[in-house]
């Protein structure tokens, strides 16, 4: 036999098995046979799976970590992002509603020229000493500021211009212990005048005794002595000492303004205090609440 | 080597400045730490009456800047204090604090009363009895506890510059 003749059988042979096979296993002959090599072949088949599966997982988790990292990089980038676009947000918006407070403060009182002095820092302003209660705030002769003007915020009188250079201003505060203020209450038109007491209260100081006093009135600068103007709030009362051996009373005045919180003040520009010692001047506040 | 001025300079501004700045967001019974007293206090402890004068010279001056207070009136508290707390340097050991912390005490009350005397003179209106009850006793509390901390850091200063005199 030929050896182009034996290569035709063994293919006729092969696919005459192969259709046999198909028709055997179609009508359900091999079953028995497919059984026993499975059984034997199965568990190798397992352990490939679980392997293959492991390996494809392990390489999935490695591009998913790596899909991860990149994707917490760029969520952390955003993330830094809004939250500095959020606090400077914030920041923006207090200084909006500040200066909104501000420009009604200005509108209401017209007869004011105000200077904004924002506070340095709101603790670089602070006197070293624990006895002393003074500001020091970033507006100075070079903005208008001059020596005895008032300073302000919405919610009450900070203080006055204790000395100036050219852009800093150092603010003596109501609280301190030497700064008095002429100052009434709001309701019966009580005059006295306000101090500063140690503890960071105010004490208002001669108030006649025929005057009625109670707690929870509005104290306000009275305009006598020309070191302010007049209708400043200045606090509340909190408390007041009566003895009927005193010629005056005293009320306990908690200020309205949060000392401590100060960020930004106003400086009345516009009010110049008399200077009472000076002889032969007349002089007049200039600007007076309307 | 003596601690160098260009040193010095710095650190007291920085005191200075924490003092205006951290330290009144951080009171103690209602008050302050008052900062560059306890350092010059130890520095005079540490060097001597000489070094201690002159740090309470600069330190002074520079609390004088900040505050509104007479010019010099913390100076010459600082001076005087510096002094009586130098000429004890012979007994001070590193190792104990109570010497800096007997030296703080004295040295608060001495400071504070001289301070408050320099402003009556010069301003006048100094509350007293209020003054000493609410501020000079805490005070007199919050600087002898702190006194420790600011000494280790001081003598560890002391240690890195040397006991020499400075080249001022």
């Amino acid at each position: 036999m030929s050896g182009s003749s034996n290569r035709n059988l063994l293919l006729i042979l092969f696919v005459i098995a192969a259709l046999i096979f198909i028709v055997l296993n179609e009508a359900g002959y091999l079953e028995p046979i497919e059984g026993v090599v499975l059984r034997l072949i199965s568990p190798l088949q397992a352990r490939l799976a679980t392997f293959v599966e492991t390996s494809g997982g392990l390489f999935r988790a490695a591009r998913d970590l790596r899909d991860l990292r990149q994707r917490n990089e760029e969520l952390e980038a955003n993330y830094a992002q809004v939250l500095i676009e959020n606090v400077a947000l914030k920041e923006a918006a207090q200084e909006n509603a500040t200066l909104r407070l501000f420009f009604q403060f200005a509108q209401q009182h017209p007869g004011f020229q105000l200077v904004g002095g924002e506070v340095k820092a709101r603790a670089i302003g602070r006197d070293p000493s624990n006895y002393l209660r003074y500001l020091t705030i970033d507006a100075g002769e070079a903005q208008g500021v001059e020596k005895g003007m008032p300073v302000i915020v919405p919610r009450g009188l900070v203080g006055r211009v204790q000395s100036v250079g050219r852009n800093w201003a150092k603010v003596l505060l109501i609280t301190d212990p030497r700064s008095s203020v002429s100052a009434l209450i709001q309701t019966s038109r009580a005059t006295g005048q306000v101090q500063g007491l140690v503890s960071g209260d105010l004490a208002m100081r001669y108030i006649s005794q025929e005057e009625v006093v109670n707690e929870g009135e509005i104290v306000l600068t009275s305009g006598l002595g020309g070191n302010f103007p007049k209708g400043l709030v200045i606090g509340q009362v909190i408390g007041v000492e009566q003895r009927d051996s005193g010629l005056f009373q005293q009320a306990i005045v908690r200020p309205t303004v949060d000392f401590d919180r100060l960020e930004m003040v106003l400086v009345v520009s516009a009010f110049k205090p008399i200077d009472v010692t000076a002889e032969g001047e007349s002089a007049t506040p200039e600007a007076e609440e309307p | 080597m003596g601690c160098n001025p260009y040193l010095v300079l710095p650190l007291l501004l920085l005191a200075a400045l924490l003092q205006t700045t951290a330290l009144p967001s951080m009171t103690i019974l209602g008050v302050k730490p008052e900062m560059m007293l306890l350092i010059v206090l130890g520095w005079s402890l540490l060097r001597g009456v000489e070094e201690g004068l002159l740090w309470a010279f600069v330190g002074g001056l520079m609390l004088d800047f900040f505050s509104g207070g007479p010019l010099g009136a913390s100076t010459l508290a600082l001076l005087a204090v510096s002094f009586l707390s130098g000429l004890t340097r012979g007994s001070v050991t590193r190792a104990s604090f109570l010497l800096p912390m007997g030296v703080a005490l004295a040295g608060t009350l001495l400071f504070q009363g001289l301070f408050l005397l320099v402003v009556q003179l010069a301003r006048g209106n100094v509350p007293w009895a209020d003054s000493l009850w609410r501020v000079t006793l805490p005070s007199l509390a919050v600087n002898t506890l702190l006194m420790p901390v600011v000494f280790q850091v001081l003598a560890w200063l002391d240690r890195k510059t040397g006991r020499e005199e400075i080249g001022w």
